[in-house]
């Protein structure tokens, strides 16, 4: 059997007839109306949820200390002049005419002494800041007041060399610095984001499970209830088991893409609903924590090698799908025909998450050629720029042949296989099967 | 020429199911594939229809190989099927279209074959009015009845029925119904009658006759005897995967003679049956079914019966049956 026009005519037929069957089956209309009002609910719940559940931050906006004693030992005069924004608008700051071993008998509970002067056995300026032992204000803003004291104390440094305003602005602009290990900084060399990367690949090997799972059960249901029907023979007269079997495997892929569409697009209808009326700054910042809102940065380019890499994954698993339905013909079987395409998929998965731990190019490669295992690895590493656009380009290659394959070992599995009535076949006597020897007409 | 098998050959592993099968439908008519229980009939049929491969054989629909491309087919299939949790009306507009009609063709077809099979209630729930507009629409003169009752209809419409709703023989209608709904040139029925209660037998009988008069050619395979033999020209007997008897039925039995002898008299003639060595197959009272070796013999009876003064109120002489030839053929096997 070939995949040339004869044996694929009257395909849309089908294909329309089995998606409208799947639109009208009760079942999946009960479970489709309960999803949709799960996900349109879902944002103003979790939005609900997260505002109560969320600790109150408390802002600090102003400094409790009322009164700041400065005794400045040094050549540097400390000024100040504090806009009504800034937290220290109102703190009194005097000049004292006292020394670090009497201030705390000359000041109050809400008030600080600052000591500045010459260290001559560190040869380095001191700051030192002081307050009583029982204090009205919190440690916080002793500390603030350590910072402002020594950027006051940098200013008039600077001030007494003459030093422009931009000149200044450059030299107190502040910096931070970071610390990283040797391999850690060779990764980020290459380009790679480890977190960024975990979510790609957690959001991408989730997309293909779930299109998988759910398309590869309803697949086989569709052909056992075609096969427990008997219809079948009658269907036969009219088309090649071909034009069937890819009509029914298309269906059931178009009516699971677009079931996760509009689970989708209600949760975003809802987002947008509820973000008018509630505070959904919760779910926003969650979605940045989880490294969504970087993923959805990645660039065309990289969507659309996800997109076409997803392509091939689903219909990889749909067909698989197809081939476990057609050796099954009845519901008894289901369940072991599903087990048997979900084992494999896992494996695929279990064996790519592998994949991040071989930290060399061939076996970069070498997963993304692997079949079942490069559906899960192959546009990751390329994304990741593990793989060259070559290597993607084989590695698609590569599964488009192995679809065209499984798509006629499907096809002739299920011409073999649509009358016969009995216990599941094994894979080893599909391979045999398909092989016989056939004459047609 | 219209359909020719040639040496056809399947086989189960080393199993021959069955066996270098060749047979041809020269015009239109009915052809009659008729065997024991696992003969082959069923898969004979399945590999004519291409849906079994054969190891072997050719099947030529009017010189080129028979597929859906080359012959326009209708299958009525031993085992029964719809889809049981969809419309009805649904199944049969797919099955229209799969076929190559258009929604509009389609839709006229069914309403046709609906009314002939005698299930528009099923089909068109609105059936009341239906049946209605049906009879307006005959009518000419009342153009406005016929739009209200239309208007009516269309607000009366009800949710089509789905398969599972419907009794064993109205399913079977059905699917009679999509068989013929491309008004194939090759119909094949596998066991058409199975199943039926003695009207639906008959209508299922008139429908074939009329096909019969399209000139479509027919295969049938029943284990009723007396309902092929009312519409076969000719057949094949497979008995175990082979074909045991071939031919023109007509010249089938003519070729075993009158060999039937029904006879009914006023007094008892045992005495004369046994001098006369016929074979006395059953006795009710003084009717006498016989077989015997030719017409000489029976007319020999008859002579010494009224030579006797023995009244005859029936003397009826005829060739076997197809239901006895069938006997004959199939049983000969198994007894061997």
């Amino acid at each position: 059997m070939s995949l040339n026009r004869e044996n694929l005519r009257s395909t849309g037929k089908v294909i329309h007839f089995t998606f409208q069957r799947l639109l009208k089956n009760k079942a999946n209309i009960i479970l489709s109306v309960i999803l949709i009002v799960a996900a349109l609910v879902s944002i103003p719940i979790v939005s609900i949820i997260m505002k109560d559940s969320s600790p109150e931050v408390i802002v600090p906006s102003d400094i409790a200390i009322s009164g700041v004693w400065i005794n400045n030992q040094t050549e540097y005069p400390i000024s100040h002049n504090f806009e009504s924004e800034s937290p220290w608008y109102g703190v009194e700051f005097h000049i004292a005419d006292f020394g670090a071993g009497e201030y705390d008998q000359r000041i109050n509970r809400d008030e600080a002494f600052v000591d500045i002067y010459f260290d001559s056995a560190q040869q380095t300026y001191a700051i030192k800041v002081y307050a009583l032992s029982e204090t009205l204000f919190a440690p916080s803003d002793l500390v603030s007041l350590s910072y402002l004291m020594q950027d006051l104390f940098e200013r008039s440094r600077l001030e007494s060399h003459n030093v422009s305003d931009e000149q200044m602005a450059e030299a107190l602009m502040g910096y931070y610095t970071n610390t990283m290990t040797e391999k850690t900084f060779l990764d980020k060399d290459g380009g790679r984001d480890t977190e960024l990367r975990f979510v790609v690949q957690y959001v991408y090997s989730i997309a293909i499970l779930i299109l998988g799972l759910f398309s590869t059960a309803y697949i086989i249901r569709a052909i056992i209830e075609e096969k427990g029907s008997n219809i079948v023979e009658l269907l036969m007269v009219s088309v090649k088991p071909l034009a069937v079997i890819t009509g029914k495997i298309i269906a059931v892929m178009l009516y699971i893409f677009a079931f996760f569409m509009v689970l989708i697009a209600s949760i975003v209808i809802s987002w947008f609903i509820s973000s008018s009326f509630l505070d959904t700054s919760g779910i926003s910042s969650m979605i940045n924590d989880i490294g969504i809102s970087s993923a959805m940065s990645l660039g065309p380019e990289s969507a659309f090698v996800l997109l076409v890499s997803l392509l091939l994954a689903y219909l990889m698993i749909a067909i698989m799908g197809g081939i476990s339905g057609s050796a099954c013909s009845s519901m008894e079987d289901m369940e072991s025909a599903q087990l048997s395409v979900v084992f494999i998929i896992l494996v695929g998965y279990i064996l790519s998450s592998l994949a991040p731990f071989f930290d060399s190019t061939p076996a970069s490669v070498l997963f993304a050629i692997i079949p079942i295992i490069s559906m899960f690895t192959a546009p990751i590493s390329y994304v990741f720029g593990d793989i060259s656009s070559g290597v993607l380009l084989l590695s698609w290659a590569f599964q488009t042949l192995i679809i065209i394959y499984l798509s006629l070992f499907c096809s002739r599995v299920y011409s073999e296989l649509f009358i016969y009535k009995g216990n599941r076949i094994k894979f080893i006597e599909l391979v045999s099967l398909s092989r016989r020897k056939k004459v047609d007409g | 020429m219209g359909l020719v098998v040639k040496n056809l050959l399947k086989k189960y592993g080393d199993k021959v199911v069955v066996d270098n099968l060749s047979f041809e439908m020269r015009q239109p008519g009915v052809y009659a594939l008729l065997g024991t229980n696992g003969a082959g009939k069923t898969t004979t049929i399945r590999m004519i229809l291409g849906m079994l491969s054969r190891n072997q054989g050719e099947i030529l629909w009017k010189g080129s190989p028979l597929s859906t491309a080359t012959c326009n087919v209708g299958y009525l299939s031993e085992e029964r099927g719809l889809y049981p949790k969809y419309e009805l009306m649904d199944q049969l507009l797919y099955f229209a279209t799969l076929r190559g009609l258009s929604k509009s063709e389609a839709k006229s077809r069914i309403m046709t074959l609906a009314k002939r099979l005698e299930v528009e209630e099923y089909l068109y729930p609105g059936s009341v009015t239906f049946a209605k507009l049906s009879t307006l629409q005959g009518d000419n003169s009342s153009r406005g009845s016929i739009l209200g009752a239309r208007r009516s209809f269309s607000r009366n419409k009800v949710k089509n029925m789905r398969a599972d709703q419907l009794s064993k023989g109205n399913q079977q209608k059905i699917q009679l119904m999509i068989s013929l709904i491309s008004e194939p040139e090759l119909l094949v029925l596998d066991e058409p009658f199975g199943g039926l209660d003695p009207v639906n037998v008959d209508l299922f009988k008139s429908i074939i006759r009329e096909e019969i008069a399209k000139e479509k050619y027919i295969i049938m395979s029943s284990h009723q005897m007396a309902a092929v033999e009312e519409f076969c020209t000719d057949i094949t007997i497979l008995d175990r995967s082979k074909a045991v008897l071939q031919g023109n039925l007509n010249e089938i039995k003519k070729s075993y003679g009158r060999v039937n002898l029904t006879l009914k008299t006023e007094s008892d003639i045992t005495e004369y049956i046994q001098r006369s060595e016929m074979n006395l197959l059953s006795k009710k009272e003084n009717e006498y079914h016989l077989k015997i070796s030719g017409e000489e013999q029976a007319n020999r009876l008859l002579a010494d019966l009224i030579s006797d003064g023995v009244t005859v109120i029936t003397f009826l002489l005829r060739e076997p049956s197809l239901h006895e030839i069938f006997v004959e053929k199939a049983g000969e096997n198994h007894e061997s």
